[in-house]
């Protein structure tokens, strides 16, 4: 089953080579992008949430002479990205009808193929199939970002190819190394055997995946291809890179460091939470600088993702919790906010905030979207933002009161640049020229919204079915990591105190 | 009773060779059907060349077992491929071509099987002056310009290999590869062999004797350079195992550190020279540099995995590199990347297809770029050659960049002109279609291949 959804957006993809014009072509990738949807929900059925372990597990002898096989299988973390892959890529398939205006049928391929190599990069066990399935993924987002994006866009197509290879590099080296150590490329029978490796080796490899992940979460150091990737992106393309791609670091650090090098995770964790927060503090003030609405999107979510790091590697159930959580309220916020400029651009044909003004006036019903888009990044109670950073700051509080105090302060510069934004964009006086451009949302856009905000109230109002998926996960990643925690007396979903 | 039948494959290549040039008295103006019955010839010399796969014999100067068997798989595989490209690419061109095509086929034939340098050095030439005559076939000023060069370069080549062969006379008696090995143990024999090494450097492309490769390149018909930059790489490194690992056992250690230093310049000069071009024939003739370094990396490894992964690599270098040289015709002879813009309109399929094989060439997987890259990297980590690998896997992050430079002009930019219909090639398309189903095969299943290979050189 899980095999079927990882490989059906490929089989999808190829219909489209017999179809003809742009109606058809649309028409029926969004089509094949739902039956994804749908088949990745029927991984639901059945899912044991207290069973620790993967489901869904399959293996297939593949390559015998160099220990690799088709391992796959998920758990919760692994079930609701792969969730959130397949109901973010309906959306931006979805999104794109008005903004692809050429290679109408290249872009199609490219995203199923994307989403079928995105899904198979949840869905690994065997660190040979992940890399593949990493790899092949940069194929496709190269070409929706060079050919699809803006005026840099084959720049930023490149460098986003590049760091991604260069951190790939050291993450095969990585794995090589492992299997030739252990003799094999299994996780799950690394898990067992890693941990008796000379520590060098370890704290090598350890390094070498970290470099892999942290250039794609992005950590601060490593982020600057992602300013330019987001911004060039067309709306698909950053949906998908910020929804999808960046938590592939987080998955990558959660799946394999954590599961691989409890121990040296531990005793980085105080590097990694520290430039987590100088992620939240460098992401807030460089968003604040910005006048490009895209470049501000992008910057924040550096800041977010700070947030996922700091959390995670808190290594409380609060701070593990909140982590996976903010993963998927990232990909729905931020993802929308892209959706928004997107829509924006597709009217006006800028990204300038000097130049989008008055969209409240002329937009009215956009904006309350868009408003309410925006206080969910933020991290408004009520909204699902709020849950995410709130558990991710009281794991930290556990840990450390002064990250904690600035994660604090992530959080309100992130309502100073937002609502400034927000104000010059939506709350300035209108231009004559822009009524006939700027018209409210049409009924597709609505079905682009409509499911977006539906979930971004949902997880604000009624996180628990949410934080199921990431309660085992969490669990089995404190068990090795720091296993002489005393268990917490609270269970991370005893004080949802939401409104 | 000497068992001649073991020798078909080579007598199906000479038959059909003596077959194209009778015909080319015949018909002279009708290249296209030489390049059929070339083929066809072809097809048979691979059938034969498998159906007796098991037998091991030594006839004569010639060592005929499965590793050399599988070696002449490889040129004739490559020759094939570039017989289907040749087809379609000239308009009007003497059948002769087919004729060099096959001698150049037979001399790589004789080289992996030989036992004898004199042989070695025989078949070598009859490779060589081949090539001269293949890269001057079609005479525009730049196509005799790389020829003469490619002439002097190799006349220069094969003078170190006399001066070699002399003094590996001198001091075993003998020039068959038992005396040479046994005699490389004296002051004269090892000078002798670092002269062979020389010699072979040039034919192979390795630094710093690679400096002639991107004008050759340029100026020859793509078709050729094809196969220049393909098979007779790999018929170097067929006689270069034998050689040098059983020559140079005595000298193991000077050995590693002497090809591990020549890998790594080897692989960084092939792949900065490549970042800066613009013609897309001279980036693959410095791309080719960057994979001679890889191959060496092998040799640098120096044990049975990395012998086996080199071969599976030589696989499938030779149809990438036809691949990719094949997709180029296809789209515009001597093309810059200036020219390539915005092709993805014109002709998508085609497109399509030379995208996927400079993504090989790139080492992206699921292909086969990728697969050769990791099991050679994997055999050098595991033979002690971690930071050589390493060094080699930054390498190709840096060559991506070149690489992609193609898939990124056919695709990201706007066409430049005027576009027009390309005319048919089917055949010219069939070997795109047989490269790449080759290309994603050994990408998705090379342990079917690897397998074979790694009992062989146990």
């Amino acid at each position: 089953m899980l095999s079927v959804v990882i490989f059906a957006p490929l089989v999808l993809s190829l219909p489209l080579f017999f179809l003809r014009g742009r109606k058809a072509w649309f028409g029926y990738t969004w089509f094949a992008s739902v039956v994804v949807f749908v088949l990745s929900l029927a991984l639901l059925r059945g899912f044991q949430w207290e069973t620790p372990g993967f489901q869904w597990e399959q293996q297939v002898e593949w390559l015998p002479t160099l220990g690799a096989s088709y391992h796959i299988g998920i758990d919760g973390l692994s079930l609701i990205l792969i969730l959130l892959t397949t109901f973010l890529t309906t959306i931006s398939i979805l999104a794109s009808f008005r903004y692809i205006q050429h290679r109408i049928r290249e872009f199609c391929i490219a995203m199923l193929v994307l989403e079928g190599a995105m899904i198979g990069v949840f869905a690994s066990l065997d660190l040979l199939l992940f890399f593949i399935f990493w790899e092949v993924m940069l194929v496709p987002m190269f070409l929706l970002i060079g050919v699809w994006g803006h005026d840099r866009r084959i720049y930023a197509a490149f460098k986003f190819v590049l760091y991604t290879m260069a951190g790939s590099a050291f993450l095969l080296f990585a794995i090589l190394v492992l299997r030739l150590k252990t003799g094999t490329f299994d996780l799950v029978t690394l898990q067992q055997t890693v941990g008796n490796l000379p520590g060098a080796i370890q704290r090598w490899a350890f390094l070498a995946f970290a470099i892999a992940f942290a250039i794609k979460v992005p950590l601060v150091p490593f982020h600057t291809w992602l300013p330019d990737a987001h911004v060039e992106a067309p709306t698909a393309g950053s949906v998908l890179l910020a929804g999808i791609l960046l938590k592939m670091g987080v998955y990558g650090f959660l799946r394999f460091n954590f599961a691989l090098f409890p121990s040296i995770a531990r005793d980085l964790a105080p590097l990694f939470m520290a430039l987590g927060v100088i992620g939240i503090l460098y992401g807030a003030w460089m968003s604040w600088v910005q006048t490009d609405l895209k470049k501000l999107i992008a910057y924040s979510s550096v800041a977010h993702l700070g947030f996922v790091i700091l959390g995670i590697f808190t290594f409380t159930p609060w701070g593990l919790q909140g982590g996976i959580l903010q993963m998927v309220n990232h990909g729905l916020s931020t993802g929308a906010l892209f959706l928004a400029a997107g829509l924006l651009y597709e009217r006006k044909h800028t990204r300038e905030m000097s130049q989008l003004v008055g969209i409240g006036k002329l937009m009215p019903v956009f904006s309350t979207v868009f408003g309410i888009v925006m206080l969910s990044s933020i991290g408004l109670p009520g909204l699902n933002g709020f849950v995410g950073e709130f558990l991710i700051l009281l794991g930290t509080f556990q840990v450390s009161k002064t990250l904690a105090f600035f994660g604090v302060l992530g959080i309100i510069f992130a309502a100073v640049y937002m609502l400034s934004m927000f104000q010059k964009v939506v709350f300035s006086p209108p231009r004559e020229e822009d009524r006939g451009l700027l018209k409210d949302l049409t009924l597709r856009e609505w079905l682009v919204f409509v499911p977006l905000l539906v979930f971004i109230f949902a997880i604000g109002v009624y996180p628990r079915p949410f934080l199921k998926f990431g309660k085992i996960p969490s669990q089995q990643v404190i068990e090795r990591v720091a296993p002489e925690t005393p268990t917490p007396t609270l269970s991370p979903h005893a004080e949802e105190g939401e409104p | 009773m000497i068992p001649v039948h073991l020798l078909a494959p080579e007598f199906a290549v000479t038959g059909t060779a003596l077959l194209i040039l009778l015909l080319s008295f015949l018909t002279p103006r009708r290249h296209q059907i030489a390049g059929s019955i070339t083929a066809l010839g072809l097809l048979l010399a691979m059938f034969l060349e498998m159906g007796s796969m098991g037998h091991s014999a030594t006839l004569l100067m010639l060592q005929i077992d499965p590793i050399t068997r599988l070696f002449s798989l490889i040129f004739i595989l490559g020759t094939f491929l570039v017989t289907l490209l040749t087809v379609d690419t000239f308009e009007e061109c003497p059948p002769e071509v087919y004729f060099f095509l096959l001698t150049g086929l037979l001399g790589m034939m004789i080289l992996a099987k030989s036992t004898h340098l004199v042989l070695t050095f025989l078949a070598l030439e009859l490779l060589s002056f081949s090539l001269f005559v293949l890269v001057t076939l079609v005479r525009t000023p730049k196509a005799v310009h790389a020829g003469v060069k490619f002439f002097l370069v190799g006349a220069f080549s094969s003078s170190f290999l006399l001066m070699g062969l002399a003094l590996l006379l001198a001091a075993g008696g003998n020039l068959s590869y038992e005396t040479v090995f046994h005699a490389s143990r004296t002051p004269l024999g090892l000078l002798g062999l670092i002269f062979l090494l020389v010699g072979f450097g040039f034919k192979l492309l390795y630094v710093p004797f690679h400096f002639w490769a991107p004008d050759v390149f340029e100026g020859a018909p793509s078709a050729i350079v094809a196969y220049v930059a393909s098979a007779p790489k790999a018929a170097g490194i067929a006689i270069l195992i034998p050689i040098l690992t059983r020559g140079f056992a005595p000298y193991l250690p000077i050995w590693a550190s002497t090809f591990t230093t020549l890998a790594f310049l080897t692989m960084i000069a092939g792949n900065l020279a490549a970042l800066r071009e613009r013609n897309v024939k001279r980036m693959l003739a410095f791309s080719t540099v960057a994979h001679a370094g890889y191959l060496l990396v092998g040799f640098a490894t120096h044990t049975p995995a990395a012998y086996a992964s080199l071969f599976l690599y030589l696989l499938i270098y030779v149809v990438m590199t036809i691949g990719a040289f094949a997709g180029i015709v296809a789209l515009q002879e001597d093309a810059t990347l200036d020219d390539l813009k915005g092709l993805a309109t014109q002709s998508p399929l085609l497109a399509f297809l030379t995208s996927l094989f400079f993504l090989s060439l790139a080492g992206i997987p699921p292909t086969g770029g990728f697969v050769a890259k990791l099991y050679l990297f994997k055999a050098a980590i595991q033979g002690g050659q971690g930071g050589l690998a390493f060094f080699a896997f930054l390498n190709s992050v840096v060559s991506a960049y070149y690489y992609l430079q193609v898939p990124a002009a056919l695709y990201m930019h706007t066409p430049a002109g005027p576009t027009h219909r390309l005319p048919e090639k089917p055949m010219l398309s069939s070997a795109l279609w047989i490269g790449l189903v080759l290309v994603f095969y050994l990408g998705l299943f090379p342990d079917s291949v690897y397998w074979v290979i790694q009992n062989l050189f146990r």
